[in-house]
């Protein structure tokens, strides 16, 4: 069974009398050139042994493992505080709601290198918990642990935006029946609210872990360039292109591979989601 | 088995300040788009916190303002049906069921052999093996109510509980309604729009206006001396 409203979201094959006409198509065109085209360049820029010297060169594996390890890192603490958080800003209202939003908006409209500066002079040596840092024994910039503040709070802002907008969708009826029904308010956010929501959940995450995969200003002004400590792939992608723009290429066309899987998975699970959910259902 | 609530509040523009009761059977609200039908409804069920009144069910104080009394839903005894049924779309129509049974503790056999019951009880063990996104809306409407009664409430609230339906369905479901209604004996309180429905329950009505009980009675006391021009025009047709 497919549910009601899946038809809404194919799209259907015939053309449409009151469809886009020509002109539009003419008009929109050259955006999507300026998008594909680098792409395809990037994708024709290399020979497979150049793509092979590449993969071999000593940036490469420590780059990207370093690179695997941070974001599952930055995408966990994304997820275990940001959903909470998202739930809170689609189920209250007021005036401290509305400021928590604004505050989660800031780091996509902050230019990445101010973040940077900003977690510096938060975390630095001189910065405002720097005295209590020393002490402690404890340094954050140019650590790992930088590179992962780093990418928690430039894509922080993707994950609960994405999850309070599908928490919003839940209907509230949904919610007190299943409160009526003998949930607890936590019970009602697990058995309900989270289920439905998670689809919205997912996409929200995968496009935190994208931002998180491509972070460059922030890590490298706040962890610098450290190889195999806080040279992350966009980081060695830069380092490499002083040295040997065919590594740096290896290294862009490894990437774009990574997110181009991601979208591809992002807009297949929507439909593989429906698919699941409905042979679950007639099994049960 | 009876209830009444008097609760005073203020919800947006809505000013509703009301007071119900009922025993054994349901009791109609009716009312203009917009008077606090659902509103009340919601009320009821716990969903508001009134800034004054009490409401009982079965005898027991769910809300009392003057007393700091104040339960929340999962422990009022009330089945709330909402408009557009509320069932639970990632679960199956079983699991929906038994969704009751889950808060009660009870294990995955005995839930489903509960809900089971429940679903031949109400006439509806046809639709046991039915996806939910598959089900018509008069079978939306049957397995909502299933679910409602598994939870064995004190109280049935239902919110136009045919008001989505088309004419056939409609009268279906009026009539399972009607006779479900009276069989499980439950005190209900059934927002409805529509003079056939209210008189095939055999409610007792309940007329709201801008948040205030303006009249309420039989169907034939309302029909025979409307209060006011909207009670009239609801029983002429």
């Amino acid at each position: 069974m497919r549910p009601p409203g899946t038809a809404t979201m194919t799209r259907g094959g015939g053309a449409h009398r009151d469809g886009p006409g020509r002109a539009l198509l003419m008009l929109a065109a050259p955006i999507l050139l300026l998008l594909g085209v680098p792409l395809v360049a990037l994708a024709v820029a290399s020979s497979p042994s150049d793509l092979l010297a590449g993969i071999r060169s000593p940036v490469f594996a420590p780059a990207l493992w370093l690179s695997v390890r941070t974001t599952v890192a930055s995408v966990a603490v994304v997820l275990v505080g940001g959903t909470p958080l998202a739930w809170w800003l689609a189920s209250g209202e007021g005036r401290a709601v509305r400021i928590a939003e604004a505050l989660v908006d800031l780091p996509i409209v902050i230019p990445p290198a101010v973040v940077g500066i900003a977690l510096l002079e938060t975390y630095g040596r001189s910065g405002l918990f720097g005295a209590q840092l020393t002490a402690l024994g404890i340094q954050v910039p140019f650590t790992t642990l930088a590179v992962v503040l780093a990418q928690v709070v430039v894509s922080t802002p993707f994950y609960v935006q994405a999850a309070a907008a599908a928490f919003r969708r839940v209907d509230r009826d949904l919610l007190l029946v299943a409160r009526t029904l003998g949930q607890t308010r936590r019970g009602t956010f697990l058995r309900v609210a989270l289920p439905i929501a998670l689809p919205g959940l997912v996409g929200g995450a995968a496009l935190a872990w994208a931002r998180a995969l491509g972070e460059f200003g922030a890590t490298l002004l706040f962890a610098g360039n450290l190889p195999g400590t806080t040279q992350t792939m966009p980081l060695a992608i830069y380092a490499a292109l002083e040295s040997d723009v065919k590594v740096a290429v290896a290294l862009s066309l490894v990437l774009a591979g990574a997110s181009v899987l991601l979208l591809f998975a992002l807009r297949m699970a929507p439909r593989a989601w429906s698919a699941f959910h409905g042979t679950t259902e007639e099994h049960a | 088995m009876s209830w009444r609530a008097a609760v005073r509040l203020r919800i947006g523009s809505l000013e509703l300040d009301a007071e119900v009761q009922g025993r054994e059977g349901p009791v109609a609200v009716i009312g203009p788009n917009g008077s606090g039908k659902t509103t009340l409804l919601r009320t009821i069920a716990g969903a508001f916190r009134p800034d004054s009144g009490f409401i009982e069910i079965g005898g027991v104080p769910v809300f009392d303002a003057s007393r700091g009394i104040d339960l929340p839903p999962e422990r009022r005894g009330v089945g709330y049906v909402p408009q557009g049924y509320g069932l639970f779309p990632h679960l199956s129509v079983i699991d929906n069921v038994a969704f009751p049974l889950i808060s009660k503790g009870a294990s995955r056999a005995v839930r489903q052999e509960g809900s089971r019951r429940t679903m031949e009880r109400t006439g509806c063990a046809h639709l046991t093996r039915r996806a939910t996104h598959g089900l018509s809306g008069g079978e939306q409407q049957r397995v909502a109510l299933a679910r409602a009664l598994a939870a064995e409430p004190g109280l049935l609230l239902l919110d136009e509980p045919l008001a989505a339906l088309d004419a056939p369905a409609r009268r279906e479901v009026r009539t399972y309604l009607a006779s479900h209604l009276a069989r499980e004996r439950l005190p209900a309180l059934v927002v409805s729009h529509e003079a056939r429905d209210v008189r095939a329950l055999g409610a007792e009505v309940l007329v709201l206006e801008r948040g205030r009980v303006v009249q309420s009675g039989t169907v034939d006391a309302l029909a025979a001396s409307p209060a006011t021009d909207f009670v009239a025009a609801f029983f002429e047709a």
